[in-house]
């Protein structure tokens, strides 16, 4: 099978790579890539591990065909630290003991940012119902709901 | 003296005793003692069973000491998840 | 040997070595891996659940575009029976070798049959459809009374039930049995002035870590092999490949990944054995990860169960007899949890006379694995169901029933020896006076309590410290980092040298970097593995105290050291600056060399754990449906070194039970097909099922760990099935004694209790 070109946008950068038609953009990032952040729990839109964004809009990265992402601006768990600093999310999550095994932690980051980028303030119960696509087996969510309301407060600008 | 316990599964091992009093002080002195009684018993336990001394549970035991008074339980090894 | 002191950094809630890596997508599990050359491994599994496997063609598959190599069950080398005495946990190497490849018989739906390696996974997946296998179909075996009925096929054929006081005379699918009796049980009965009996049943069910199994494999010309293995045991690993393919342990080298979620489910080999063949048939390195589909179908879930109890009591509420008959699904070949499944049914409370029996039942299902505590919540949530029943009938409030014969220091565990310190009464004390157990509830709500148990276990582990030129402290050791134990062991060494936790780094090194270490799994790092790094760092002090007595020309004897410092006895007349470690680190070449700390223990003493829990649920009686409204985990851990990660198992275990208790179960076809594995019909809890899960921390410490450490992995899900199907009986008046309580079994109780209500009005 002939594979294609695509051109697109990662974490704000120029890239481009070659994928079977067939590909998902999970595989792409992952084994083509080396963009090993995004990680795979289910390739069926199950569990949320590979959440990423595309154009903005929180997706699950094995429910998108590589060849999807021509002209588009992808955004990973790679892109959310901003150079050497921890982006907030990642700094109260930290904090908050928010991760034990850690593999289901990036697909909650990117999550969470996108809950946050457009509800800086979610109840509890928004919270739980937009996190409800990323399955954590490890936690019982106790304490990944506590590090965005406490990540959300801090990008509110209130005191912690 | 220590008090020795055998559950019911490990009893044929032991002619069908399931308590016994050991003069021993160490649990490499019980599996000789207890070879000398029932020939061959030390194969069918080391590795297969574990022990717990006083209550501390051991997987491996051999060189542990066992005080005058001890009791001495053979159980089934535990597994963990 | 629990010492009574100030802790400086035991305790604190501080942020793990391994966080950032984990929060920025920068740490490497199994999957993340990659070799210049790597290839991939796919496996073709059996479409039945039960087949002899009659012939094998793999000559079109070996042709096509891309394929390195295809191996069959044929192509590894024979294994003979043989038990599996390093690791935890029985099982035999013939039975681990027959389920990572099948040979003549296929024993489960999704049993692998053969193996494919090619340059891409669409090249390996379209070879494995023209791999030709002939099959002749068997009965499959696919529940317990089937099993366990008279004339039932054999799954195994030749098997002899073991654990019998005379040799069986005819083959069985009960595999092993166990009988655990204290007193004479039929006189207790006779003594109760209430007694009461029920049959509860748990279905399959499944770990659910979001990490499927994966590693990368390569093996060179001399036969010497490298795995990347996510696992809970490299060592295991190690040994079990090694044993499978006919290797020396001296030439598998395992380098564990991070790993994304085990419980139990990674403490046994499947995929890589297979990919170090397949790399040694194609000369290239080999990555194997199974698909979700498939760690449903071909890893290890955890037992199905029947479990028929029996409790007699005084109208005081005093316990005069227990008995269960305890029957355990063990997949395809022997080695289910029946034993600890026994050992902890009545493990919390004092009764003189109890029976308590155990069935090992092989069906054509996948070969059980160990789940976290395993086999203590099939058994317990039986027995904590029916002291519910009993305590109602009784008049008597659950928690104050199980005080009432609760076990505590020097009472005889139902299993054999007697308790050292534990903190069961505490935790029930607690439990009354939590404010969550007086919380007014609503119409359709109800509040449910039980207690949960564990041994928790010790066995072997190693651990080395080395002290850095400018004073930081690496520990390595070989435990898996499945929860935040680098950070338990950081807090450790730092508080043994008396430095900040920040200059203390742990590495979780390879088999050939890190002294032998048993398997992450049983509860026992943060007590095991956290014992030899606290030794270790006390290896570390003598040799300081030497450095600096040589430094000072004193005696060794003379030295004490304190707060991360060398400094002399009280009284010894010596006119010298106390030395930091920093300092003793820098000055380490002229006094004797680098400063290398080590330990090697096989742990005793690990402090058993109990734990109640109390849920509150409110029950949709249109639906069926059963929401926790509030869930409360009390639970003694001895001593928390870390109390967000503490919690955080008290929490996720808490999760897990109430997944188990209300949503989870293999769903199987009459042919032995499971019909919902994939997490959208296999539904674990996600965010919005859950509250807030409330925790209390009790700390009764063990007398047998310098900080009083017990373990507290394994116990939080153990309390959980019986609290929620407590708190659904409270809530509905209805008693269903069968998990999961998924809403159609909800609403077809409620519906069935309902008619007959109405037909006895109307009688």
């Amino acid at each position: 099978m002939t594979k294609v070109h695509v051109s697109t946008t990662i974490n704000g950068q120029p890239a481009e790579f070659l994928c079977e038609p067939s590909q998902s953009l999970l595989d792409v990032l992952r084994e083509d890539l080396q963009l090993t952040g995004t990680k795979e729990g289910c390739a069926t839109g199950d569990c949320g591990a590979c959440s990423i964004t595309l154009d903005g809009t929180l997706v699950c990265s094995c429910l998108v065909l590589g060849v999807e992402a021509a002209g588009k601006s992808l955004g990973t768990i790679e892109g959310i630290a901003k150079g050497d600093e921890l982006h907030p999310i990642q700094q109260k999550f930290l904090e908050h003991a928010a991760l034990q095994c850690g593999v289901c932690t990036p697909g909650l980051i990117v999550a969470t940012k996108s809950l946050l980028d457009a509800n800086p303030a979610p109840s509890e119960e928004e919270i739980r119902y937009y996190l409800a696509g990323n399955l954590c087996r490890c936690t019982g969510y106790d304490k990944i709901v506590r590090a965005v309301q406490d990540a959300a407060k801090t990008m509110r600008g209130e005191a912690a | 003296m220590a008090r020795v316990y055998f559950p019911d599964h490990l009893a044929s091992l032991t002619e069908g005793v399931r308590e016994l009093e050991a003069h021993v002080s160490s649990f490499r002195d019980l599996l000789e003692w207890l070879e000398g009684r029932y020939p061959g018993i030390s194969d069918k336990l080391i590795g297969k069973v574990a022990v717990a001394i006083d209550g501390d549970i051991i997987h491996d035991p051999f060189l542990d000491p066992i005080e005058p008074g001890s009791e001495v339980h053979f159980l089934y090894r535990i597994e963990g998840g | 040997m629990s010492e009574a002191r100030d802790f400086r950094s035991i305790g604190q809630r501080v942020i793990r070595p391994d966080g950032v890596d984990k929060v920025t997508g920068r740490a490497a599990f199994g999957a993340d891996y990659a070799l210049p050359g790597m290839i991939y491994g796919r496996v073709l599994r059996s479409p039945h659940a039960h087949a002899r496997i009659v012939s094998i063609d793999t000559k079109k598959a070996a042709r096509m575009p891309g394929v390195l190599a295809v191996v069959t069950g044929a192509d590894f080398p024979s294994v003979g029976s043989e038990e599996i005495t390093g690791g935890e946990g029985a099982g035999n190497y013939k039975d681990l070798a027959t389920n990572v490849m099948a040979r003549d018989k296929a024993l489960y739906h999704g049993h692998a049959v053969a193996a494919v390696a090619a340059t891409s996974v669409a090249e390996a997946e379209a070879a494995l459809a023209a791999i030709k296998v002939k099959y002749e179909k068997l009965k499959p075996l696919l529940d317990l009374d089937a099993a366990m009925a008279d004339d039932a096929v054999l799954v195994e054929e030749g098997l002899f039930t073991s654990g019998l006081p005379e040799k069986p005379t005819k083959p069985s699918n009960v595999a092993t049995v166990m009988e655990l009796k204290r007193g004479d049980v039929e006189a207790g009965f006779r003594e109760a002035d209430i007694v009461v009996e029920a049959t509860y049943r748990t279905p399959t069910v499944h770990q659910g870590y979001i990490e499927p199994h994966a590693c990368l494999a390569t093996i060179n010309q001399g036969g010497q092999a490298t795995i990347w293995a996510s696992t809970q045991g490299h060592f295991d690993v190690r040994s079990s490949t090694a044993k499978v393919l006919g290797l020396n342990v001296s030439d598998v080298r395992v380098i564990p990944t991070e790993i994304g979620g085990g419980f139990g489910g990674k403490t046994t080999i499947y995929v890589e054995p297979v990919a170090v063949l397949l790399s040694k048939r194609s000369g290239r390195p080999v990555k194997m990860t199974m698909s979700r589909e498939e760690v449903f179908r071909a890893s290890g879930p955890a037992s199905a169960t029947k479990c028929v109890i029996k409790i007699g009591a005084r109208k005081d509420g005093t316990l005069t007899a227990m008995s269960a008959w305890l029957a355990y699904e063990a997949g395809a070949f022997r080695g289910s949890s029946m034993a600890p499944g026994a050992m902890c049914v009545f493990a919390p409370y004092k009764v003189d006379n109890f029976l308590i029996r155990g069935f090992d039942v092989l069906v054509n299902k996948p070969k059980v694995a160990a789940y976290r505590a395993p086999g203590a919540p099939q058994s317990m949530y039986a027995c904590e169901s029916l002291l519910d029943e009993l305590a109602a009938k009784l008049g008597m409030d659950p928690i104050d029933l199980r005080l009432k014969n609760a076990v505590e220091e020097g009472a005889q565990a139902a299993y054999g020896p007697k308790f050292n310190a534990i903190g069961f009464r505490e935790c029930l004390e607690a439990a009354k006076r939590h404010p969550n157990y007086k919380i007014p509830l609503g119409q359709d709500e109800g509040r449910g309590v039980a207690a949960g148990f564990w041994f928790n276990a010790g066995m072997q582990s190693s651990a080395e410290i080395h002290i850095n030129e400018d004073g930081t402290v690496t520990v390595i050791e070989g435990n898996p980092d499945i929860g935040g134990s680098r950070a338990s062991m950081a807090l450790m060494a730092a508080e043994e040298l008396g430095v900040p936790y920040e200059r203390v780094r742990v590495q979780i090194a390879d088999t050939e970097s890190a002294g032998y270490t048993n398997t992450t799994g049983g509860s026992r790092v943060t007590f095991a593995t956290g014992m030899a790094v606290i030794q270790a760092a006390r290896d570390i002090i003598g040799q300081c105290k030497q450095r600096a007595a040589a430094t000072w020309g004193i005696d060794a004897d003379m030295v004490d050291w304190a707060d991360g410092k060398a400094i002399p006895k009280p009284g010894v007349n010596a006119d010298v600056k106390p030395l930091t470690l920093a300092a003793i680190a820098a000055n380490a070449g002229r006094t004797g060399g680098p400063l290398l700390g080590r330990a090697s223990l096989n742990a005793r003493g690990a402090g058993p754990g109990f734990s109640v829990n109390i849920a509150d649920v409110r029950v949709d009686r249109d639906t069926g449906k059963v929401d926790v409204l509030r869930f409360t985990a009390i639970q003694d851990v001895g001593k928390a070194i870390h109390p967000g990660y503490v919690e955080g198992q008290m929490q996720g275990g808490a999760a897990q039970g109430i997944g188990w208790a209300l949503n989870e179960e293999y769903v199987y076809s009459k042919d032995g097909v499971m019909e919902n594995a994939g997490f959208l019909d296999y539904r674990i809890p996600v965010a919005s099922d859950l509250p807030m899960i409330d925790t209390q921390i009790i700390e009764v410490p063990n007398p047998s760990h310098p900080y009083g450490v017990r373990g507290c992995g394994e116990t939080p899900i153990v309390a959980p099935l019986a609290a929620v199907a407590n708190a659904t009986h409270a809530a509905t008046g209805v008693r269903i004694r069968e998990l999961p309580l998924s809403p159609p079994r909800v609403l077809a109780a409620l519906d069935n209790a309902a008619g007959s209500a109405a037909g006895k009005a109307a009688g």
